[in-house]
Parts: structure tokens; C-alpha cells; sequence
């Protein structure tokens, strides 16, 4: 591929990872910041990532590990503001319609988040999730099995808090 | 809905396309907002380079970041012996990108000879005085010539590294990085750092992309680039570069490859009243690689080892992990082969689904999962390492792990999970069952002290309850239990 490629790998295909991290983390600026972040590692060594069977595929994997690990140090940072009774800076917010939906995936672990992302966005498959992970299929079905419950029930509650 | 065949219980249609769409509608916030400019993306990650190198000038109080390519015929100094790696004369090597892997050479019987600082016994004592994969704190003075030992610390705690110089990172997953400082400098004079691939090749594939890089480094980096440099001695891997500091100074890059790690050197300033010269370099080039051979096995060309995955900087040496092959059994693989793989690691320690008192990201600890050979979706068992933590002794450490699994039961909405107390000490039998009736699974559980002071092992077998035959699974945990507290 060449540069023009890599530009037009971009445009296409940002938005969709945006998306997955953002229903992983329910944090959009996070998701922004580490696609862009993800994006740019890419660039750095394209020729090595163009050339992959699944150029997304890795550049998927980066944004996730980042946001994960961003969304850490973020909440780290968040119990170290309230210790000391600072105001965080404001994040960017969903628009109203779908706030409720990113208070519903908050009520989730990040683990529960993850499975559900990337088995409802990218249609993966409890074994493609399990072999991504590292885990065990029958906590990969766990995860998935108790966080679409506990979504569908907190989507209910808060959609009724939300009419 | 592509599970049902997978849950039989009481998840609708309807359920599904609840969560399907609210999960699709988080689609209108991301388009709402545009993409950053593609300039941006190609050019957003210069920032920290050139901040590491304003930063990196100010510590130095240099005046700018002017640099050109160096030439170091003759800086050699006379009184070398012949075979240390330093003795050798020098060139500048053309050949930078050759995927020759250095994993065949022997440490322990290379043609270089000792180092003029040390006898070559004593830098094998040196080297397997402590099984870490990077050049300690001694190494730096011996192989330099330094007064004093620099000061070999921990990364993580300065913030982290910058990229590699002309952003070339090799991808791997990085098991340590470290700065080095001199004794009673203020900042750091070099830093050094490894990462580990699925396999030889990718690491060998990484060597040649940093070599690529470093051939045809743009911005930004030194502005002169960098300058391939070999010796004699280190003919069969010149993996070495120079570059001009911003003082005028000699820096320098070394990269060693041995089987499935590659380590990175970065120096930027003479931690003496010196510059640091080639064979200098040579010295500490020879360390690395004497280091990775070391943990890959001697440099016998044996199995891969296990791969670990951890805090990078905080993974424990891999040599406290059961060798993956030897989770294999008829009762675990079926009588096939098993392998450690990589995986997603995301900072936790935790490896069991309920009741895992090791909740910490922080301190040192890797994680080895084990899956059937050449079989996806086959993850079986987990092997963690955990070093004690400053102040605390391998009991208290082993009581806390102990602590976690005794009596648990842990309800998360339909899930329960259970820990009973297995027969010997430190051993559980972990149980997760659903209200609905999916088929339950269960973890065994063997927490364990290595013979080498200092680290505790978990050891978990995840068994569906379909296969489920407790004392034959007790029987292979012991045997791996046995073979961790070995270590």
C-alpha cells in the first residue's frame, strides 16, 4: 500500500474504531484520543501493518490496549481528584438520547464491556473472543452471558428513567 | 442472535436487539464529531520525541540539538587485550539490516574473550549472578570503565521512555525498560529496554525494521542520522550505530536479538569525563546478548520458553515459569502438545474468575496462559508470578493469596462462584454456576512459593463441567504445583 492508501485506510475506517472503544470505555474523548493514537502507530511502521491480513484488525487491538490502559490511569486519577477535592477537566459528552445508554454500559465491568463491543460491534464469536483474550471459552460465554443481562436490564431501568 | 445455540435459557430476540441497537446508536455520537485531519494522525506522535530530546537538552544544559555523523576510527584506546570485544578495530559497517539472529552464539564460548575489565569468569559469574534480561547497574561501570556504578532504575518511575530514536518501535510486547544514570547525575545518560515476539522470526522481523529505520532515519532524531558501526569481533551482528550529540558528543544505539527478545541501548552522554568509545560499546553490546542468551536457555537453542506477559519493566525472570510443554498431559491436551500464547494483557493479575485476592496492577507479576498446540480457543491453564512486595515476606504474600480463595463465595447477577478448600495447602477448587442452569466451570487452583526466595506461584486449570473429574484434575495440579515450587 502506499501513502495514499494509508489516508484513505484512515477516513474509512476511523469511525469504526472509534466506536468499538467508546462502547468499551463509554468514554468518547478516550476513544478519539487513543484512535488517533492507534492511527499514528500505524503510519509509523505501515509498511509492516499494511501488509497484515487484517490491517484493522491491529490497529483495533492498539486503540483498545491504549484506551484500557488510559481509562485506568484515568480512573486513578479520578479517586486521586477526589481525594484531593479537585474539579477533572469536563469530558465529551454523548448527546442526550444516548446518554442513557452510556449509564448503562458504566454499570458493566470493563471486562463485560469488552465482550459485549466485540462480539455486538464486530461480530465476533465467543472462540474469536476467547483466543483474542487469552481466556478460557467458558468465561468468555460467562462475560457475555451475565453483561448482556445486566445492559438489557440497566438499558430498561434507565430508558424508563429516561421518558 | 448467534448464542442461543450457545445459552439455552431465557435470552429473547427481543433482548438482543435491545442491546444490539443501543450499543449501534453510540454510532451518531462518534460520526457527529469529524475525524483529526490525517496530518495530524501522521504527525501527532513527533511531539514526545522531540520533547524527550528538548528535554533531554535542557538536562544537559545543551545549547541545541545540532548533530552530524561521527567518525570513530582511532578512538580506540591501547590497552586492550586481544579478544575483548573493546580491542577490536573498527569500521563503519554497511550492512545493517541482515536477519542473521544472534540466538546460535554462545556466551560461553564466543571469540569474545573476556572484556580488559574483568576476566571472562567473572563476567559470567557477573552475568549469572541475577536473571535479568537487561545489563545491570555493575555491567554498565565494567563494561564503561566508570568510577562508580550508574544508578539502573526502574522507567515506569521517570514517566516511561520516549519511542526508540526515528520512532522505530519494533511492535513485541516490552518486559523491561529502564534508565541509567550516572552516579550523582541529575538525569539519566542512557536508557536500555527489551521486548518480547510470539517467535523468533517476528523478533528477528522487528531487528530488521529497527535496523530499516535507523538506515534511513528522517525527523525526528539526531539530525545527522545515525551511523552504522561494527567490529571485527561483533562481525556476525553489527547492530550497532552512532550519532552526534547535540554536544558534539558521541551517542550511540545497540540492538541485540536473541531467539524470541530483542533489547534496545540508547546512550546520549558520556556518564564520564570520556566519551564513550566503540569498544566500550562492544563491551556492553556482548552484556546484552550474554543476558538474553541467558534467559532464552543458555543459548542452546532449546524450546521457545514460556511466553509472559506482564507490567512491562515488572515481569518477573522467566525462568521461575513451568516450561509450557510441560502442562501437557492425556488428561490436559488430550495427549497433545501444549504451548504458552500471546493474549491480551490489560494491567490486571487477576487470572481466576471470582475470589483472586491479587487485584493489583502494581509490583512485579507475569502471567503465562497455556493452550493446546496449534489449537485456537484451547486456553487451559494460567501460571502467575508474583514478587513480594517491598516489606513483605513470601508467607505474608502466600497468606494473602490463600486468604482470598478460603470461604469465597462471590454473586455477580446470575453468577456465583465458589472456592472450596482443597486437600493440600494452597489448593481450591473454584466453581462458577448459573442461575439458569449454563453449564457451570470450575478452576483449580495451586498457590505455591518457588524455590527462588522472593515470589509466589498460582497455578489454575479451567475444566468445563462436562469433562469434569475432580481428583483427575487434582492430580495434574499437583504435578504442576510441584514442578512451580521447583523453581
Amino acid at each position: 500500500m502506499t501513502a495514499l492508501d494509508f489516508d484513505s485506510f484512515y477516513r474509512d475506517t476511523a469511525h469504526r474504531v472509534i466506536h468499538l472503544v467508546y462502547a468499551t470505555t463509554g468514554d468518547l474523548t478516550l476513544a478519539q484520543d487513543c484512535t488517533q493514537e492507534a492511527y499514528a502507530r500505524a503510519w509509523q511502521r505501515w509498511s509492516q501493518v499494511s501488509a497484515a491480513d487484517d490491517p484493522l484488525s491491529w490497529v483495533r487491538t492498539v486503540a483498545r490496549r491504549l484506551a484500557i490502559s488510559q481509562w485506568r490511569k484515568d480512573t486513578n486519577r479520578g479517586e486521586a481528584h477526589r481525594r484531593l477535592a479537585l474539579v477533572p477537566e469536563e469530558p465529551a459528552r454523548p448527546a442526550e438520547d444516548r446518554a442513557y445508554v452510556v449509564a448503562a454500559l458504566k454499570t458493566l465491568s470493563p471486562q463485560h464491556r469488552e465482550v459485549l463491543a466485540l462480539h455486538y460491534l464486530l461480530d465476533m464469536s465467543v472462540e474469536q473472543i476467547a483466543d483474542d483474550l487469552g481466556s478460557p471459552v467458558g468465561t468468555i460465554k460467562a462475560r457475555l452471558h451475565h453483561g448482556r443481562k445486566a445492559l438489557a436490564e440497566a438499558l430498561r431501568a434507565k430508558e424508563g428513567g429516561h421518558a | 442472535m448467534r448464542e442461543n445455540d450457545v445459552f439455552d435459557d431465557d435470552w429473547s430476540a427481543e433482548d438482543d436487539d435491545l442491546v444490539r441497537s443501543a450499543l449501534d446508536s453510540l454510532r451518531a455520537d462518534v460520526t457527529a464529531v469529524p475525524l483529526a485531519p490525517v496530518s495530524e494522525v501522521k504527525g501527532g506522535v513527533q511531539a514526545p520525541r522531540r520533547s524527550r530530546w528538548l528535554m533531554t537538552g535542557a538536562g544537559l544544559a545543551a545549547a541545541g540539538l545540532v548533530v552530524a555523523a561521527v567518525g570513530l576510527s582511532g578512538v580506540l584506546r591501547s590497552d586492550r587485550h586481544t579478544g575483548d570485544p573493546a580491542a577490536s578495530s573498527t569500521t563503519q559497517s554497511s550492512t545493517t539490516t541482515s536477519s542473521t539472529s544472534s540466538s546460535s552464539s554462545d556466551a560461553s564460548s564466543s571469540s569474545l574473550s573476556s572484556p580488559a575489565t574483568l576476566t571472562e569468569e567473572q563476567w559470567r559469574d557477573l552475568i549469572a549472578s541475577s536473571a535479568v534480561l537487561l545489563p545491570i547497574g555493575t555491567e554498565w561501570q565494567q563494561a564503561l570503565g566508570l568510577e562508580a556504578a550508574p544508578t539502573v532504575a526502574d522507567a515506569a518511575a521517570s514517566g516511561g521512555l520516549e519511542d526508540p530514536l526515528c520512532l522505530a518501535n519494533p511492535g513485541g510486547m516490552l518486559v523491561d525498560a529502564q534508565t541509567v544514570t550516572a552516579a550523582g547525575a541529575p538525569a539519566p545518560f542512557a536508557s536500555e529496554r527489551v521486548w518480547i515476539f510470539d517467535d523468533e522470526s517476528a523478533a528477528v522481523a522487528a531487528l530488521n525494521t529497527m535496523s530499516t529505520a535507523f538506515g534511513s532515519c528522517a525527523t525526528p532524531g539526531p539530525k545527522g542520522g545515525l551511523t552504522p558501526q561494527s567490529t571485527d569481533a561483533l562481525e556476525e551482528r553489527p547492530f550497532l550505530w552512532s550519532f552526534t550529540t547535540d554536544e558534539g558528543g558521541a551517542g550511540w544505539v545497540v540492538l541485540t536479538q536473541v531467539g524470541r527478545h530483542l533489547s534496545y541501548l540508547e546512550l546520549w552522554e558520556s556518564p564520564g569525563t570520556s566519551e564513550v568509545e566503540l569498544g566500550q560499546i562492544a563491551r556492553l553490546s556482548w552484556v546484552m546478548n550474554a543476558r538474553l542468551l541467558q534467559a532464552d536457555g543458555g543459548g542452546s537453542g532449546s524450546a521457545a520458553g514460556p511466553l509472559v506477559l506482564g507490567p512491562p519493566g515488572k515481569v518477573p525472570p522467566l525462568n521461575l515459569f513451568v516450561e509450557p510443554a510441560d502442562f501437557a498431559s492425556p488428561v490436559l491436551t488430550d495427549g497433545g502438545a501444549s504451548e504458552s500464547a500471546s493474549w491480551e494483557f490489560e494491567g490486571s493479575p487477576v487470572v481466576t474468575q471470582g475470589c483472586d485476592a491479587d487485584t493489583s496492577g502494581s509490583g512485579v507479576f507475569g502471567i503465562m496462559k497455556v493452550k493446546i498446540a496449534g489449537k485456537d480457543a484451547s486456553f487451559f491453564a494460567s501460571q502467575r508470578i508474583r514478587q513480594v512486595a517491598e516489606g513483605e515476606s513470601v508467607q505474608e504474600l502466600q497468606d494473602r493469596l490463600t486468604t482470598g480463595f478460603t470461604g469465597c463465595t462471590v454473586t455477580e447477577g446470575q453468577t456465583t462462584t465458589t472456592a472450596v478448600t482443597g486437600a493440600h495447602p494452597g489448593q481450591f477448587t473454584v466453581t462458577t454456576t448459573f442461575a439458569d442452569g449454563t453449564d457451570p466451570f470450575t478452576e483449580f487452583v495451586a498457590i505455591t512459593p518457588t524455590k527462588t526466595p522472593g515470589y509466589v506461584s498460582t497455578i489454575t486449570l479451567w475444566v468445563s463441567a462436562a469433562e469434569l473429574n475432580h481428583e483427575v484434575y487434582i492430580g495434574e495440579l499437583n504435578r504442576l504445583s510441584a514442578l512451580a515450587a521447583q523453581r
